[in-house]
């Protein structure tokens, strides 16, 4: 389905809509406020694009070196071409180990892979420890958002929620009691489990360690415990030194929620003595939008979710709209570089406005990204016909100015005699606003007037 | 073909491209006051920081155990009286800790974090299962921002090291923040002199 039809039914409670839009926006109000901290935030995301271009062109070299690192610390590094093989590793493990109970912490790759779909057909019961992944894997749902997974919730929504499924008092709705009926809720998962699976926010190709960021200590419960850790990471998350990491643990969470830093930025090198540490390179695409210079850039996103906060479509059309993995600006680039034809509507998700082009901190072009994708769907074939109809005909009036005044003189003549007629030619526009009033004369006669004004 | 071989020779297919690797260094912010930066820091964090001398640092810690109600205190820091860290036994009895006490080797004024590895502990689990934490470091340890406090260290060394700032918290229902997620619920820092 496309984006305007999937937004439909998130765009129709007005007062929804508006509470998410607003939700987002103190999100994106906070970013801004941690930036104006850092004198040197520009420079900072100029090192940060620089270091991932950099890392990205010189990817297969960077992997054989945390590789090799990384085994060398102890660790167990596996690789795969794609979902399927990543899911089939890492149930070999688990199965291998007997294991039945995960504790998991976030990682959008792994929603990517569907790994927990494919676990529980297995017979292996996964527990996202993540607030609001739990929430929302208690409801059956997809996160909506890649930093915040329920921010499309309200807190009665997760009182009633928690009511059913962990017992909490009906109508409880204060989120400090809910944090705390899940907290003692998961701890028992973190006490039983047998292995914790946790994503990787950058795996360093010097030192051959990996570093997950995460606020409420959940994937280092999950991996402090049970003997065995798989990590599962997409290859473009390699920086290739330990110091780059200072570049990126300043932008990561000033950019993703306005904090200085997360409350744990946790380094792993090896498995915890006595335990088992495997780490699981994943391709799914990545190397294709690598060989294509132009598609490359969106692999630097350190998936911080800044595009999304500052997002004007994201905002007002929620997570689900997308019907992606990763939502927002970069979720529709990713979207419709890796399948055109399946996100054919996602470029046009955007106003061009540009607003994720300033706050992103790996300085992705997504505004020109999105453009290109536009062009990429004409020329295939792929733009819907009315669009295609539409474009030909603006066209062809545009390139003469006599047929644009032509247009122009009939458009206002038949707007004032009949304001409403606009609805019949686009009906999506004027739902939910008036047009302007039509001006009497064009900019062009007012100009021409103006000039034979001054000539007297 | 092995899926290693396989995506290697993909990307390196793709060719390597020009972009040169920046340096490490640059002009990055120095602070005029770098302790009154890191206290604020952590307590935008929210944790709390307390400066005092090492013969003052017993009874500050006295104090924040009476605060938190901790029956008792486990320490890995030296000079903190306590159960060693080094008698907890296994990961799971770490549920029971109540106060932690653990020493950080790097604190960062721009955010407050901490450095804090497993040298110093051998049940990692303990950091996070721990209802409160206490965190003791060096004044002398104390670095503007993280491109010096990675220069300090050598994060490879250990297999476990963690930048924390304050206590676990979590957003995650309508943005309202709460101290204590997953982790302790509460955090001070000692900086002694």
């Amino acid at each position: 389905m496309a984006h305007t039809e999937l937004a439909e039914e998130f765009v129709a409670d007005e007062d929804r809509a508006r509470w998410h839009d607003q939700a987002l926006w103190f999100v994106r109000a906070k970013r801004d406020a941690a930036a104006r901290e850092v004198p040197e935030w520009e420079e900072l995301r100029c090192r940060a694009a620089a270091i991932k271009r950099h890392a990205a062109a010189h990817l297969a070299d960077y992997l054989e070196q945390f590789e090799s690192e990384a085994s060398a610390r102890g660790a167990q590094v596996h690789w795969a071409r794609d979902a399927a093989e990543h899911n089939r590793i890492v149930h070999g493990i688990l199965a291998q180990r007997g294991a039945k109970l995960v504790a998991k912490s976030k990682s959008m790759l792994t929603e990517e892979c569907g790994l927990n779909p494919y676990l529980a057909a297995r017979g292996i019961r996964v527990v996202d420890t993540d607030l609001g992944e739990r929430i929302v894997q208690l409801r059956a749902e997809p996160p909506s958002h890649i930093v915040l997974p329920a921010i499309h919730l309200r807190r009665e929504e997760v009182g009633e929620l928690f009511h059913r499924e962990l017992g909490t008092p009906a109508g409880l709705a204060d989120p400090e009691r809910l944090t705390a009926a899940a907290r003692s809720n998961l701890r028992s998962v973190f006490l039983e489990a047998d292995a914790g699976i946790t994503g990787v926010n950058f795996a360093v190709a010097e030192t051959g360690g990996i570093v997950v960021c995460t606020n409420e200590g959940n994937a280092d419960l999950g991996t402090s415990i049970p003997k065995l850790h798989i990590a599962c990471m997409g290859i473009e998350k390699i920086v290739p030194r330990a110091a780059d990491l200072a570049v990126f643990t300043r932008l990561l969470a000033r950019s993703a929620t306005g904090q200085a830093i997360t409350s744990y930025t946790a380094h792993m090198h090896g498995p915890r003595p006595g335990a088992e540490l495997h780490i699981v390179l994943v391709d799914n695409g990545r190397s294709q939008l690598l060989a294509t210079r132009r598609d490359r850039e969106v692999l630097s996103c350190i998936r911080c979710g800044a595009c999304l906060n500052t997002c004007p479509v994201y905002r007002r059309s929620g997570g689900y709209s997308y019907e992606s993995v990763v939502p927002g600006p970069v979720g529709s680039v990713l979207g419709a570089a890796s399948e055109p034809e399946a996100k054919a509507s996602l470029p046009y998700a955007c106003t061009m406005c540009g607003s994720c082009n300033d706050v992103c901190p790996v300085r992705i072009d997504l505004r020109g990204q999105l453009f290109r994708l536009r062009q990429d769907l004409v020329e295939s074939g792929l733009m819907p016909r009315h669009k295609r109809v539409a474009a030909r005909l603006a066209s062809w009036l545009m390139r003469s100015p006599r047929r644009f005044g032509i247009a122009g003189k009939v458009a206002r003549w038949v707007l004032r005699r009949y304001p409403n007629s606009s609805a019949l030619l686009a009906a999506d526009w004027t739902a939910a606003r008036e047009l302007p009033r039509v001006p009497e004369r064009s900019f062009r006669e007012l100009y021409e007037q103006r000039e034979r004004e001054r000539r007297r | 073909m092995t899926a290693r071989a396989d995506i290697l020779a993909r990307l390196r297919a793709s060719g390597r491209g020009d972009v040169d690797l920046p340096g490490v260094d640059g002009e990055w912010r120095r602070y005029d006051d770098p302790r009154r930066q890191f206290a604020d820091a952590v307590q935008a964090a929210g944790g709390s920081c307390v400066f005092c001398r090492r013969e003052e640092l017993g009874g500050r810690v006295d104090d924040l155990h009476s605060e938190v109600g901790a029956r008792r205190v486990v320490s890995a820091v030296p000079e903190v009286d306590g159960r060693s860290v080094r008698d907890l036994g296994g990961e799971r009895e770490c549920a029971d800790v109540e106060l932690l006490l653990v020493p950080g080797d790097v604190a960062v004024a721009e955010n407050g974090a901490i450095w804090v590895s497993d040298g110093c502990l051998p049940q990692r689990a303990a950091l996070f299962l721990a209802q409160h934490l206490g965190l003791v470091v060096a004044s002398a340890s104390l670095v503007d921002t993280m491109h010096d406090a990675y220069a300090a260290l050598a994060i490879g060394d250990r297999p476990y090291g963690v930048f924390v700032a304050g206590p676990s918290k979590t957003a995650d229902i309508e943005q309202c923040l709460v101290i204590g997620a997953h982790g302790p619920r509460s955090a001070r820092v000692f900086v002694v002199d």
